[in-house]
C-alpha cells in the first residue's frame, strides 16, 4: 500500500510540474486586443537603452518574422524604415497621438508594435558567457494611443561554446570562440527565442487559423499557453 | 491495475505537453536547391534573419544581393507549398527592384502585395500611384 501510494505521489509531482499555474485566459488578460480587434501591426524601430551598439538593429531586423506567425498583416521592415526616415516629424520613440495618426493615415496600420531593449548585458568569463536581457514589448493602438498588450521578458542566457578542447589552451580558445560568438550572429537566435516567448501570449490575428477562437486560451505563469479546445 | 490506469493516464498528460508537427504558416526560411562551383545541384537551408541581420551588419552590394535572393526564395517556397507569401515579402522585393530602377518590375510585385493583403491596400497605393506618375 505504501509503495501505490509512492507512485502515484511521484506520478502527481511530475504531472503537477508539467502544469504550472494559470495566470488567465488571453480575453480576461488582453481584453483591449479583442475589443479593438486590430488587423494589421507597424513595426517600429526598436528602442535601445543600453549601451550594446547591435541591440536596436538585432530586433528591427528580427521581429517582423516572428510576429507574422501570430496572423496579423505585419509591414515590411527595410521599406518602412526608409519611409520613417523620409518623413520629418514623425516621433516614433515617444508615439505622441499626432504621430500614431500619421501612421493610420499612410499605412493604414491599426496598432504599432514597440520593443524596447533594457538590458542587454553581456559578460564572459574563463568558462562560458551569458548574456541578461530584459524586453519590454507594447502593442499600441493608433486610434487612441492605448496599450493593449504588453509583455515583458527577462531573462539570463548561456552563451558559451564548447570547443572539445581540454587544458590551458582550450580554456583560452574556449574564451577566444565565445567572444567571437558573443559579437556576430550568435545573438539572432537569442533574439528570435525572446520574440517567440512574447508573442505566443498575444491574441491571433485575421490570418491565424485560430483567429477569434482563442478567448479561453489560458496563459500560464511560465510564459506558455494552454489552448482551449475551441 | 488501478496503478497500471493511472500510469495510463499520466502519460497521456505527459504527451499532450508535447508539441505537435503542422504544416508550417510560412516559408520564412525554405531550403533550397543551389548549384555549386562543380555544377552540382546542393541542397542549402536558408534563414531569413539571418540574411536580413548580415545586411544591417555589413551593408555591400553581396549582402544586398543575398537579401534580394533570399526574398525570391521565400516566394517560390510559398507558391511550390501552396501557402501564402508571408506578409511584406512581395512588397518588400519590389521595393528592392524599385531602388535598382527597375520600375515595371516593382510595379508588378507591389501589385501582388495589394491583391493577396487587400489591408496594404493604403499605403502599397501610395507608393504604386507614386511609381506611375514618375514613370
Amino acid at each position: 500500500m505504501k509503495n501505490k501510494l509512492a507512485i502515484l505521489l511521484s506520478l502527481l509531482v511530475i504531472i503537477s510540474s508539467c502544469v504550472p499555474s494559470k495566470l488567465g485566459t488571453k480575453e480576461s488578460l488582453y481584453p483591449e486586443v479583442y475589443k479593438k480587434n486590430p488587423l494589421t501591426i507597424l513595426v517600429l524601430p526598436a528602442i535601445n537603452k543600453t549601451t550594446a551598439a547591435d541591440a536596436k538593429e538585432l530586433f528591427t531586423a528580427t521581429t517582423a518574422e516572428c510576429l507574422s506567425y501570430t496572423g496579423y498583416y505585419i509591414y515590411p521592415t527595410e521599406l518602412v524604415n526608409d519611409i520613417l526616415k523620409q518623413e520629418s516629424g514623425w516621433n516614433t520613440e515617444t508615439l505622441d497621438v499626432n504621430t500614431l495618426t500619421k501612421l493610420k493615415d499612410y499605412f493604414g496600420a491599426d496598432a504599432v508594435l514597440l520593443v524596447t531593449i533594457n538590458k542587454w548585458n553581456t559578460s564572459y568569463y574563463v568558462v562560458g558567457g551569458n548574456v541578461k536581457v530584459e524586453l519590454e514589448y507594447k502593442l499600441v493602438s493608433t486610434l487612441d494611443g492605448a496599450v493593449i498588450w504588453t509583455q515583458k521578458i527577462s531573462e539570463t542566457i548561456d552563451t558559451s561554446q564548447k570547443s572539445g578542447g581540454s587544458g590551458i589552451a582550450g580554456m583560452v580558445l574556449d574564451l577566444a570562440m565565445t567572444a567571437v560568438k558573443t559579437a556576430s550572429t550568435q545573438y539572432v537566435p537569442i533574439a528570435v527565442g525572446l520574440n517567440n516567448k512574447a508573442f505566443k501570449l498575444l491574441p491571433f490575428g485575421k490570418y491565424h487559423l485560430r483567429y477569434r477562437k482563442d478567448q479561453t486560451d489560458e496563459i500560464l505563469n511560465n510564459y506558455t499557453v494552454m489552448p482551449s479546445n475551441k | 491495475m488501478k496503478i497500471f490506469l493511472s500510469i495510463l493516464i499520466a502519460c497521456s498528460l505527459l504527451a499532450s505537453c508535447a508539441t505537435t508537427n503542422v504544416k508550417p504558416m510560412y516559408y520564412w526560411n525554405p531550403t533550397v536547391k543551389v548549384k555549386n562551383k562543380n555544377d552540382k545541384t546542393a541542397l542549402v537551408s536558408t534563414s531569413y534573419v539571418n540574411t536580413l541581420w548580415a545586411l544591417k551588419k555589413t551593408p555591400t552590394d553581396d549582402s544586398k544581393k543575398a537579401y534580394a535572393n533570399q526574398l525570391l526564395y521565400i516566394i517560390e517556397a510559398s507558391n511550390n507549398n501552396n501557402a501564402n507569401v508571408p506578409p511584406g515579402v512581395y512588397a518588400e522585393y519590389g521595393y528592392i527592384l524599385l531602388l535598382g530602377g527597375q520600375k515595371d518590375e516593382s510595379l508588378k510585385y507591389f501589385k501582388l502585395e495589394q491583391q493577396l493583403y487587400p489591408l496594404s491596400n493604403a499605403y502599397i497605393q501610395k507608393i504604386i500611384t507614386k511609381i506611375e506618375n514618375n514613370k
